[in-house]
């Protein structure tokens, strides 16, 4: 859409847990992950319902967006650092 | 820039106070007037100050933006009714509201006499009670509008002097959630935004190269350390403006720099 966003990275944790067509729309995580992608921003998904997550962000990458997945379980540190630190 | 305001009609009150080259900048209201432009708004500044409030329109139009100029005293509810019928007359509608136009008031509770309460409690609460009922008055008829109510940080907690600044603003934000209320069943949104210290017109010594105590101070006692620039403001008012917050009303937007987290 426009560029409030452009060259920021950005992560959103709980993301993942819907599509674009799901029954009942997208949560707060996954509208925030379009928007920033309309803004510029590169995305990283992060969710624990990975089958989903993945499948968002293919939909997100097949709309041109600069999206990624990552597994996170928020409760973990161990794989915040993963997930941060590599 | 793009078109989050596009086809919208506002009025910025206190919004000619000065020009783009001004000593100490646009305030709230200017930088607001320009980020709407910007946004594909049609601007209407008003102010008391007719000549700084024409040339700032000038500049606007010389940017190419769509800016007209009218005077207004916002204590005066005979102003507000004439200017309220002139833009319906020659714009149709009222989409967005920002009742900008306020004074400082820095005297404590010993210091401050009845005509400094009075002068201070007329423009900045009186003056947005004023907007926010004939504005509404025409927004109602088209069932829309945006109404954003600049109030302050110390709307919200008190500090060692400013007492009828304190008052007024704190009448600002209270106002607001009634209002939003009120003006729900029409579609109306109001909302206020609190600014912490803010280098503006109305506060030029904040400016001043001499960093006196106060300035230091206040600039120390931010988390962000500094005053908020005049545009961080205009941003968010931009945002309340927009159909992007179009489930936001009744509420305050602070942007201090975190003063009043602490």
């Amino acid at each position: 859409m426009t560029n409030r966003l452009d060259g920021k990275v950005a992560l959103i944790t709980g993301s993942g847990g819907a599509l674009f067509d799901s029954e009942f729309g997208l949560g707060f995580g996954g509208s925030s992950a379009f928007r920033f992608c309309q803004e510029g921003a590169t995305v990283i998904v992060s969710d624990i319902n990975d089958d989903i997550g993945q499948q968002f962000t293919e939909e997100l990458k097949e709309k041109g967006f600069n999206a990624h997945y990552k597994h996170l379980d928020t409760t973990n540190e161990t794989e915040w650092k993963k997930l941060l630190i590599g | 820039m793009t078109n989050r305001l596009e086809g919208k009609v506002a009025l910025i009150t206190g919004s000619g106070g000065a020009l783009f080259d001004s000593e100490f900048g646009l305030g709230f209201g200017g930088s607001s007037a320009f980020r709407f432009c910007q946004e594909g708004a049609t601007v209407i500044v008003s102010d008391i100050n007719d000549d700084t409030g024409q040339q700032f329109t000038e500049e606007l139009r010389e940017k190419g933006f769509n800016a007209h100029y009218k005077h207004l005293d916002t204590t005066n509810e005979t102003e507000w009714k004439k200017t309220i019928d002139w833009i319906e007359k020659d714009f149709g509608k009222l989409d967005i509201l920002v009742n900008n136009a306020g004074i400082a008031g820095r005297n404590d509770l010993f210091e401050t006499t009845e005509p400094d309460w009075d002068k201070v409690n007329d423009i900045n609460s009186k003056g947005c009670f004023l907007g926010t009922k004939l504005g509404g008055i025409l927004m109602r008829k088209n069932n829309f509008g945006s109404i954003i109510n600049i109030a302050s940080m110390f709307g919200i907690i008190g500090s060692k002097a400013s007492l009828p600044y304190h008052a007024s603003k704190g009448a600002v934000i209270s106002m607001s959630k009634a209002a939003a209320i009120q003006l729900a069943p029409y579609k109306i949104r109001v909302n206020s935004v609190c600014p912490g210290f803010a280098a503006t017109p109305l506060n030029p010594f904040f400016r001043t190269e001499s960093e006196s105590s106060i300035v230091v101070g206040r600039k120390e006692e931010t988390p962000l350390k500094g005053f908020v620039p005049a545009d961080q403001i205009a941003w968010g008012i931009v945002y309340l403006a927009s159909d992007e917050s179009e489930w936001v009303t009744g509420t305050e937007l602070v942007i201090d720099g975190g003063y009043t987290a602490q």
